[in-house]
């Protein structure tokens, strides 16, 4: 059985608490570290959200770069370790574009996470 | 309380001052820590001497070494030669007075030099205060300022520990941070991908002048709108200029302001025109994109080694995590960059 309210509601819930009640009780020179605490806490809860989806996206992101088979039971570990190594020896010079626009496929799911505001600014939200 | 250097210390500098000026006595009047500077503690110290060379009262900077540095950094016996060439050079830089070599009496290195006004905030200069006039002569003194920096050439018996020149600087940074990334945890294909590219379109050859190596807004002095100073220069070396002001344009420096490319207040034009003026050669603008990308590289291994201080226990620090969560937005400046250059390449190629 599901807890609830889940790990991400609460953070979401702390987090209010921390900036709408606590912060304004606090001294000048804790807003940088609460802010900070915020953010992680922002970041955390995202994560929470987002599940393994971006685990499995990688994952598929992989087994296109380097056409790997599907099914081959390699980790995303072990795939990205071998396409940083065909990246150092030169494997990919041909196809700087294309691999460039698949990690940006994987780049723009971390950002949602850890910076949406980001993807945003640089116009790819 | 943390605010000043501790008591032993203090004591300690009153005799090493009175010693290096001549004066009869040396009393610091007030003294306390300032902001900035993860790796390095500076206290400012406003001091009266009584006597000697400098008899009068001074304001006065003490630079030390805080428990976490670096290894890739300047000691502060390194730091005080390059600030002492630069300031021959007549960069607008602090002026050295005395180092202090410990030899057990302190515990550390440490020196003093004079203590300039203004601020380092980047926000007031980014976001407001400012009009883009101001701005702009503010980036022409920043020019004038590099030139003078990059007008000392190698090599200089002073500066005899730097690493040598590199015939080609670019390949050089491209072989340091793949031996960086080879010691941590993860692959990482993003960086791999970029340092590929900087390895295939480094500059042919580069002419290697002083670098400061971490000129950014953040790291110059600036009161009521004119530059007072340049600040640390832990990450000094003989490089290409253009490596200076690759990093100075980088989008991670310009604190949001990203449509102004130099350091978050202008043009580059301006950066360039300021450098002419003071008799340098400016770079050609056509190599600053590669040494924006070059820069981005270098402040993404910077965040993973950040990171890693905290994930190996060495140092757990929220500020150090949440720095290795900023990786992604490294990559996407990276990612978006090389894409323009390539199309740019590939434009240019298609003209008849």
């Amino acid at each position: 059985m599901q807890n609830s309210p889940d790990g991400a509601e609460l953070l979401r819930t702390a987090r209010t608490a921390l900036l709408e009640e606590l912060l304004p009780q606090l001294p000048a020179e804790m807003r940088y570290t609460t802010l900070m605490v915020a953010n992680a806490m922002a970041i955390a809860a995202r994560e929470a959200d987002a599940g393994d989806g971006h685990r499995r996206h990688e994952h598929t992101l992989l087994r296109e770069l380097l056409e790997a088979e599907p099914d081959a039971g390699v980790s995303v570990g072990e795939l990205n370790r071998r396409l940083a190594s065909e990246l150092r020896a030169g494997t990919f010079d041909r196809q700087t574009v294309r691999v460039g626009e698949l990690l940006l496929e994987e780049i723009r799911d971390r950002l949602r996470i850890s910076n949406p505001k980001y993807l945003k600014a640089a116009d790819l939200a | 309380m943390e605010a000043s250097p501790e008591a032993g210390l203090q004591d300690f500098v009153r005799t090493f001052i009175a010693g290096h000026s001549g004066a009869d006595d040396v009393e610091i009047l007030r003294s306390h820590r300032m902001g900035g500077g993860a790796i390095q503690e500076n206290h400012a110290l406003d001091v009266r001497i009584r006597g000697g060379e400098l008899a009068g009262e001074h304001a006065f900077v003490l630079r030390t070494d805080s428990p976490s540095s670096l290894p890739i950094s300047l000691s502060r016996a390194q730091e005080f030669a390059v600030l002492g060439v630069a300031w021959e050079a007549g960069a607008p830089v602090p002026q050295p007075l005395w180092l202090h070599e410990d030899r057990g009496e302190v515990g550390r290195d440490f020196y003093i030099m004079r203590r300039l006004g203004g601020s380092a905030a980047p926000k007031p200069l980014v976001r407001g205060d400012l009009d883009d006039a101001a701005r702009s002569r503010l980036l022409e003194e920043l020019g004038a300022a590099l030139a003078a920096v990059h007008s000392v050439r190698p090599p200089r018996d002073e500066l005899a520990f730097l690493d040598p020149p590199a015939a080609r600087p670019g390949l050089r940074r491209v072989e340091q941070y793949r031996g960086y990334l080879d010691r941590l945890r993860q692959p990482q294909p993003t960086l791999e991908w970029a340092l590929r590219w900087l390895e295939r379109n480094a500059p042919a050859s580069g002419d290697n002048r002083l670098c400061h190596g971490d000129y950014r807004t953040g790291n110059y002095l600036v009161e009521e709108g004119r530059l007072s100073g340049i600040l640390d220069w832990e990450f000094a070396g003989w490089s290409d200029p253009a490596e200076d002001i690759g990093w100075f344009c980088a989008r991670c420096w310009r604190f949001g302001a990203w449509d102004r490319e130099a350091g978050g207040l202008g043009d580059p034009a301006s950066l360039l025109r300021g450098y002419a003026r003071a008799g340098g050669t400016p770079p050609d603008p056509g190599q600053i994109p590669y040494w924006r990308i070059m820069a981005t590289v270098r402040w993404a291994v910077i965040a993973l080694m950040q990171a890693e201080r905290h994930l190996s226990g060495e140092q757990p620090s929220l500020e150090l995590a949440l720095t290795g969560r900023m990786l992604p937005e490294m990559e996407l400046d990276l990612v978006q960059e090389i894409l323009a250059a390539e199309q740019g390449g590939k434009n240019h190629a298609e003209q008849p």
